[in-house]
């Protein structure tokens, strides 16, 4: 069986190396994004005091925070990236072993505890997004759309996960456009954003 | 608590006071009705948590879809499974 690739980008020797130990069956790379192709990995880890900010992360990103934010916060920024996982600050490398391995098969890993927090915070934001005058308006196709323009997906990007072409995407992006009443993404982005904000 | 139809099922709504400690990962939850102390595994806690009264079993299911991208059916099986369980427990009304 191919041995699946690992990257970690950490501001920490010994977190890469403790990672290294830990995840038999995986070749683990430790290195920043600048120096390698992210396509090649299954799985990247960030455990940096910034944020990723790179898009090519989304899905296959396990994210451990290093610094004082709290992890309620980082958490939800995270999967408002499209992050497949996440650990908290405080946790074990036996736990982020686990993330890994669950992102590395294409399932999402939360920490148990902060499960609620966060689908309450997802919830939130739908309700949020529900109230966008124009928003019945759409198909499912147009919804399907709606949801991952709004959240930064490129039209590649959202081509890719709905098996549709770009001209197609664009055809629908321009009707929900129409329907919700905005003329770019980024109009589309901010929309959202801003229902998501009032509500909060 | 009934689900069969969805459109009049209540909304779920866990009960009264609970008294909680984290445990490894599970959390203890104390239902004062029965004197009864249960442990939650994440998922169910979580499902427990956003029984308000006020968040129906399609925002719960469609949360889960949106966050582990399962189909919204399979999501909302496993609300409803998870739901079954709570109110056997006497943790939700």
């Amino acid at each position: 069986m191919r041995e699946r690739r690992l990257l970690v980008c950490s501001d920490v020797p010994t977190f890469g190396r403790g990672i290294k130990r830990l995840m038999s069956g995986f070749q683990v790379v430790a290195a920043d994004l600048g120096e390698v192709d992210v396509a090649g990995f299954e799985v990247v880890v960030w455990h940096q005091k910034t944020p990723p900010l790179n898009h090519r992360l989304r899905h296959l990103a396990v994210i451990v925070p290093t610094v004082a934010v709290t992890d309620e916060s980082a958490l939800i920024e995270a999967v408002e990236m499209g992050c497949r996982g996440f650990v908290g600050s405080h946790a074990s490398l036996e736990e982020t072993a686990t993330a890994i391995a669950t992102v590395a098969r294409g399932e999402a890993y939360v920490p148990p505890l902060m499960l609620g927090s966060l689908l309450r915070h997802i919830v939130e934001k739908q309700r949020a997004i529900e109230a966008t005058p124009g928003i019945d308006e759409l198909t499912t196709r147009e919804r399907e759309v709606f949801d991952l323009a709004s959240g930064g997906s490129s039209r590649a990007d959202i081509a890719e996960r709905l098996f549709i072409s770009q001209g197609t995407v664009r055809s629908h992006l321009q009707s929900v456009y129409k329907k919700i009443g905005v003329h770019t993404q980024a109009e589309l982005i901010a929309l959202a954003s801003g229902a998501r904000n009032e509500h909060e | 608590m009934s689900t069969s139809d969805p459109e009049r099922a209540p909304l779920p709504k866990r009960k009264g006071e609970v008294w909680r400690e984290s445990k490894d990962e599970a959390v203890a939850i104390y239902e004062p009705d029965h004197d009864g102390l249960h442990l939650l595994n994440g998922s169910a806690l979580a499902i427990w948590e956003l029984s308000d009264g006020s968040t129906s079993i399609d925002e719960m299911a469609h949360a889960i879809s949106e966050l582990t991208s399962i189909d919204m059916s399979d999501a909302r099986r496993d609300v409803e499974s998870a739901l079954r369980t709570l109110s056997d427990l006497g943790l939700i009304e």
